[in-house]
């Protein structure tokens, strides 16, 4: 919490007009935000929009609270996105922002926001992981967008575009009345680069100046009549307004000095095809119109819109050392027209219209399917009778990422380019040796010292041993825990989505012999499981056992806080125990997850008890890393005072080990390593722990639980130690020889 | 930004700034594991970009950071502030002109995908994180950086490679010092067009833990004196094992020994036996060692092969382990030696003066605690008794291993009374030939060294092959009767295969593959077993 960004990066949200910013991609949104006079932000972390929140709430009482900005922590997007009716009412901006697959979550509360339509601007930042690098499940954003009527824009990787559009995005808003969702890719939000700043404007009202009165406006109900004027609104009125806009703005950028070829490219494919068209010699950039493309389109109208040649400065030559290649100087603009779609919905048919005119051939640069753009192209082009070809999956995979190294190929196959004039993703020549190599995959796995591991993978791995009878399978929800998938492979099935899994085992616990053990963490908890799942299990009395993870922290997405969390105004408002109970369970116990003995011992009680319902152990641990990070900082300060601390790790005895890797079987610590044994005589690994642990005590625990062999030890310095303690040292240094 | 080393850059060109030109920008990538600081490397690697006066943009993959999954920065440096919208958000292939690695695998990863440019640099640290796929096989099955630092400076034109973490131990720093000396390695390699101030601004403006970072920034930027005295620092551990006394053989028992010593390599195995034995029992208890050891290799050279005398060096070393089994006596004894707490103090940066405590976790059972006991049979329950119907012995079932009773004991060992609980334990040293365990895990010897002398008559690859499988055999309690019933379901897979008539070179390939998979992890035991009974088909 209050840890992603330094605080010297946070304040330079408070930078005014023309002076420049170093950020990320998401920190680069909220700056934007502020300068849109946003009024309330909200929503649900997730990559590769986890920033953002992270950025609202590392923001919060710095800038955020001093500007009368409300920041929601939403438990989850539904409220998010329910919490934007607000701008249906009244005349204020409001933004929030969640994963890709969030919007699945609030798709009900916000086709209701998008069938009312706004007064206030609303902006819903949607991260877009299409190559799933931090997603489970691949799914685009689009679709909604055509579904709710609601416009869809997609920036540029340069900071400046991304701040620029963002603006642009709450006039789009209010301009058409509708939500517009604004989608920031992994390679967006993750980014980092500089931007121009513009002055922050203040919300019109704010936490310091409050609305005195909501405006009633009776026909923006969805219900009957309203919804079918609603309906027309939206695609007669609503939507013309956004073409209207987006041509007027400039949204999409055309470049174009004739040919018979074009190329349409969307978001950050602008600067993949790019640097492809770079690479295959069809971009010169043109000295001494040093003005960056964003800010020419801020200045251009609807009526000079084409040609709008590309102009991005030369790098002055002054950089002796520069290790790259310069190449002759020309004049320079690209070789071939291009397209560069940043409202992916709705498309405007009149600019379309324009750029295919004239061509025979035009190749649709799109990620993935469904593929819209496509689509919408082609049924353009037959609207206007355009006779040539719209060309995509020749050319390029038409699922899967687009790289760099992808799309150039694809563009020189589209322009019949010969590759020897270029040197294009020449992969090196490989010697053999290189393949011979076992460079395995590398998955993620547990912290040192997490306390989830203990329970999921120790207690059911030693379980399971113990009861090679107990049939069952192991239901994973979203969060850290589901890294479980890599070593309980053989005992889990599918993940169905945020909080919904022990609902998806109903069917399967009354009409199979196995019995479900759900796992869910405190953040999924109070975000789904409670509503979705649990009272579905308590209500149908479904016989499971579902262990808790009650770590204070959604750690999986950067350690937000959420109702579990120890600190902050809302700490303690929300209890699990409590609230468990009192949905009527009737078995719910607390246990510390690193005596891992007791973990067992509670799972087999619960085991037994079939009659009761869902049996409910809470398995309590605050998150390694946050705590450790804390208490790190703690020690290291009591000791510089002075005063008494002690710090220990565990160790492995090298000449005990056996090698028999029992310990990494039931505790697969990131701590725990392997080395060749000291022993000449010894051709086997044997274990040993590095300098990352963190002494959680699993080790020793598991040791006893698992029967294991005795080489592991724990080590305890005691700093500035009591002159008793030392005095008792020295005794057993002068007796032992330790 | 620091104008002034700009400027100073920029006054150093050739001042035309009419000329038009199209310049691409320096291609950087980082490639980690998540957890090691890849993030702070690369926001280090920005700033520094930026003191010296180039227009750095970069994304980042941190991914599921901190978990140890890969992660990948990527990160270009531009002449001109507006040049910055020509940023490419994938590094491209044949491209990256600097390639650093945090991790071994993850550098050969990235090379291997074929970023590096032809003329590129590699600045990256040896160190190996291990993915759980490779630490599960017991004899190890991972990269190293013998294998791998050839292929690196094949494919750059400069290559700067170091164990990073062991040159913090070298700095008398702690490993999260490594980062931050691979960026003093990159910053005096002059990999990257920036004066060595630029990098040193960077850590200094980020603000995280600036003096232990600079500290560590400067001894790496002074790798090139540092370098070879690297190879050399010390192991720890090993110093534990080349500080155990050296063996006091009666000069009989050295003549022997020495007439033993074929070659040196068998020479080599035999001292390093005398003095693993002598510490565990005494020179008579090697006298028997030798024994066994000189039958096996009068049998093998008595059937003339010139390879070398594999089979009686592997027995010879296995031997060794066999017969020095970790009984609570020896623990006791490793637990306590002097050798052990100068080791654990070294290894942990315990000064001589810190008050300190060690505490050991225990948890024998019951055949554990009364094998020293004189009385019991030659084979313990569990440890690969057959039933008459099947023609492989039942591996303990883990379920009734687990739920055995055992003793679960914290004991401190630098307290007095944890210290001499163990050290009275070590008294009863002579009497350990007399006792229970002592019976059978000899009798399991001799299986095996019979085994070898039968298979020595009969083929040589099947005698090497029996006489490695001696190692199988291993581990404390619920492992060790798992293993011994592991090593009796071997032989008893290897008669069963040649009752069926089948050749020894089939044998031998079934064995191997036994071997292996019994060898392959934890699990590695089940997985042999079920093996050799589908193969059996029983």
């Amino acid at each position: 919490m209050g840890r992603t960004y330094p605080a010297h990066e946070i304040e330079q949200l408070k930078k005014g007009e023309g002076e420049v910013i170093w950020a990320d991609g998401c920190l680069a949104i909220l700056k934007a935000l502020l300068e849109s006079g946003v009024a309330y932000l909200g929503g649900y972390p997730g990559a590769p929009v986890s920033n953002l929140t992270d950025a609202f709430l590392d923001a919060e009482e710095r800038i955020l609270k001093p500007m009368g900005v409300f920041v929601a922590n939403n438990v989850n997007e539904a409220a998010a996105a329910a919490m934007l009716r607000f701008s249906v009412n009244a005349p204020l901006r409001g933004a929030v922002a969640w994963k890709v697959v969030g919007t699945n979550v609030a798709a009900d509360a916000l086709a209701h926001v998008c069938s009312s339509g706004v007064q206030g601007g609303v902006v819903i930042f949607v991260g877009e992981d299409y190559a799933a690098s931090s997603t489970l499940v691949v799914q685009k954003t689009l679709p909604y967008g055509y579904n709710f009527g609601a416009p869809v824009l997609d920036p540029k990787a340069d900071l400046n575009h991304v701040t620029h559009l963002t603006r642009l995005a709450f006039e789009l808003s209010e301009n058409c009345h509708m939500p517009v969702l604004f989608l920031v890719r992994t390679r967006v939000g993750n980014m980092k680069s500089w931007l121009k700043a513009k002055d922050n404007q203040p919300p019109k009202f704010s936490l310091h100046n409050p609305l005195t009165e909501l405006q009633r406006i009776p026909d923006r109900f969805p219900i009957p009549p309203f919804t079918q004027r609603h309906e027309r609104e939206k695609w007669h009125e609503r939507i013309p307004l956004a073409k209207k806009f987006i041509r007027q703005n400039g949204i999409n950028e055309r470049y174009d000095n004739g040919g018979r070829k074009g190329i349409i490219v969307h978001g950050l494919l602008f600067n993949v095809a790019l640097r492809g068209l770079m690479r295959l010699g069809e971009v010169e950039i043109r000295q001494r119109e040093l003005v960056a493309t964003h800010e020419r389109i801020e200045n251009a109208t609807a009526n000079n819109l084409s040609p709008l040649p590309l102009s991005i400065p030369a790098p002055q030559p002054s950089v002796p050392d520069f290790r790259s290649q310069v190449p002759n100087p020309q004049s320079l603009s690209f070789g071939i027209p291009l397209l560069s779609l940043h409202a992916l919905f709705p498309l405007v048919e009149e600019e379309l219209a324009e750029f295919l005119e004239g061509k025979d051939e035009v190749l649709v640069v799109e990620e993935g399917e469904p593929a819209l753009l496509e689509r919408e192209i082609r049924a353009i082009a037959q609207q206007i009778g355009w006779t040539g070809r719209v060309v995509r999956g020749e050319f390029l995979p038409t699922t899967g990422e687009l790289t760099t190294g992808v799309v150039t190929e694809g563009l020189m196959k589209f322009l019949r380019n010969s590759a020897a004039s270029v040197s294009v993703t020449r992969p090196l020549s490989r010697t053999p040796l290189i393949e011979d190599l076992p460079v395995v995959p590398r998955f993620p796995n547990f912290c040192s010292g997490c306390p989830e591991r203990p329970a999921i993978l120790t207690a059911l791995k030693i379980f399971h041993s113990l009861h090679p009878e107990a049939r069952f399978e192991v239901v994973l929800d979203i969060g850290c825990y589901i890294m479980g998938i890599y070593y309980l492979r053989d005992l889990v099935p599918p993940v169905t989505g945020m909080g919904t899994c022990l609902a998806s085992s109903l069917a399967s616990s009354f009409l199979s012999q196995e019995r479900t053990i759900y796992i869910v963490g405190d953040g999924t908890f109070w975000a789904q499981a409670l509503t979705t799942s649990i009272s579905n299990a308590l209500y149908h009395k479904q016989d499971c056992v579902v262990l808790i993870l009650e770590n204070f922290w959604t750690a999986m997405t950067g350690h937000q806080p959420n109702p579990s969390t120890k600190v902050g105004e809302h700490a303690g408002n929300l209890d699990i125990e409590a609230t468990l109970k009192g949905m009527g369970a009737k078995w719910v116990k607390v246990v510390n997850p690193y005596e891992v003995g007791e973990v067992v011992k509670l799972i087999e009680e619960a085991w037994e008890l079939s009659d009761f319902g869902p049996r409910f152990l809470i398995v309590r641990g605050e998150c390694m890393l946050e705590r450790s990070r804390r208490e790190r900082k703690e020690r290291e300060q009591l000791r510089v005072v002075g005063k008494r601390v002690t710090e220990a790790h565990f160790g492995v005895d090298p000449l005990v080990c056996a090698g028999d890797h029992s310990c990494l079987h039931y505790n697969n610590c990131p701590s725990l390593s392997v080395r060749p044994s000291p022993n000449p005589l010894r051709r086997d690994m044997i274990v040993q722990a590095e300098k990352t642990c963190v002494d959680c005590g699993l080790c020793g625990s598991v040791a006893h639980a698992a029967k294991l062999c005795p080489s592991f030890y724990r080590v305890e310095q005691v700093h500035n130690p009591s002159w008793w303690e030392r005095l008792q040292f020295r005794l057993r240094r002068k007796l032992l020889g330790v | 930004m620091s104008k002034k080393l700009a400027q100073r850059k920029r006054g150093s060109g050739d001042g035309d700034g009419e000329m038009v030109k199209l310049t691409t920008p320096i291609t950087v990538l980082v490639a980690a594991v998540g957890g090691q600081g890849g993030q702070l490397f690369s926001q280090w690697l920005f700033d520094a970009a930026k003191e010296a006066g180039f227009y750095p943009t970069g994304v980042g993959l941190p991914g599921l950071s901190q978990r140890e999954g890969a992660t990948v920065y990527y990160l270009e440096f531009f002449a001109e502030p507006e040049a910055t919208a020509l940023f490419s958000p994938f590094p491209e292939k044949g491209k990256v002109q600097v390639l650093i690695g945090l991790e071994l695998l993850e550098l050969l990863r990235a090379v291997r995908e074929g970023y590096l440019a032809e003329d590129g640099v590699i600045i990256g640290s040896t160190h190996r994180v291990l993915t759980t796929d490779e630490k599960l096989p017991i004899w190890g099955n991972f990269v190293t950086s013998e294998q791998v630092l050839p292929i690196l400076r094949q494919r750059s034109k400069q290559c700067v490679a170091f164990d990073a973490v062991q040159a913090a131990k070298l700095a008398g720093l702690s490993e999260l010092a490594a980062n931050a000396i691979l960026f003093g390695a990159l910053a005096s390699s002059g990999a990257l067009p920036f004066p060595v101030e630029a990098f040193r601004r960077a850590i200094e403006h980020y603000g995280i833990a600036v003096s232990f970072n600079l500290r560590a920034f400067e001894f790496g930027s002074r790798y090139r004196e540092w370098l070879p005295q690297l190879q050399k620092l010390d192991d720890f551990a090993t110093q534990e094992w080349e500080s155990l006394p050296e063996p006091k053989l009666p000069t009989e028992l050295q003549r022997e020994l020495e007439a033993l010593s074929i070659d040196d390599e068998l020479a080599k195995i035999l001292r390093h036996a005398a003095k693993w034995l002598c510490h565990y029992q005494d020179a008579r208890y090697f006298a028997r060692y030798l024994d066994c050891v000189r039958a096996i290799y009068e049998r093998e050279n008595g059937q003339g092969t010139k390879e070398g005398l594999l089979v009686t060096k592997e027995v010879a070393r296995i031997l060794a382990t066999r017969m020095a089994y970790e009984d609570a006596i020896r623990v006791a004894q490793l637990k306590t030696q002097r050798q052990r707490f100068e080791r654990l103090k070294k290894e942990h940066q315990i000064g001589n003066e810190t008050v300190y405590r060690v505490v050991d976790f225990f948890s024998p059972d019951w055949d554990e605690l009364t094998g020293l006991l004189p009385f019991g049979g030659a084979r313990g329950e569990g440890e690969g008794t057959r039933n008459e119907e099947s023609e492989l012995p039942e591996l303990p079932s883990q379920s009734e291993e687990l739920k055995r009773a055992s003793l679960q004991m914290k004991i401190e060992t630098s307290s007095l009374t944890g210290y001499l609980l163990l050290k009275v334990l070590q008294l009863l040293k002579p009497l350990r030939p007399y006792s229970r365990r002592f019976k059978r895990e000899w009798a399991a010897i001799n299986e095996w060294i019979e085994a070898v002398k039968q298979a020595i008559d009969k083929d040589y690859d099947l005698a090497f092959l029996v006489a490695r499988s001696g190692e199988l055999v291993r581990g404390y309690g619920r492992t060790r009767r798992k293993t011994l019933a592991l090593w009796r379901t071997f032989a008893a897979f290897l008669n069963a295969l040649e009752k069926r008539g089948m050749k020894v070179s089939e044998v031998v390939d079934l064995g191997e593959q036994f071997l292996s998979l019994a060898m392959s992890g934890p699990e590695g035991a089940e997985k042999a077993w079920l093996f050799a009974k589908e193969r059996l088909g029983n």
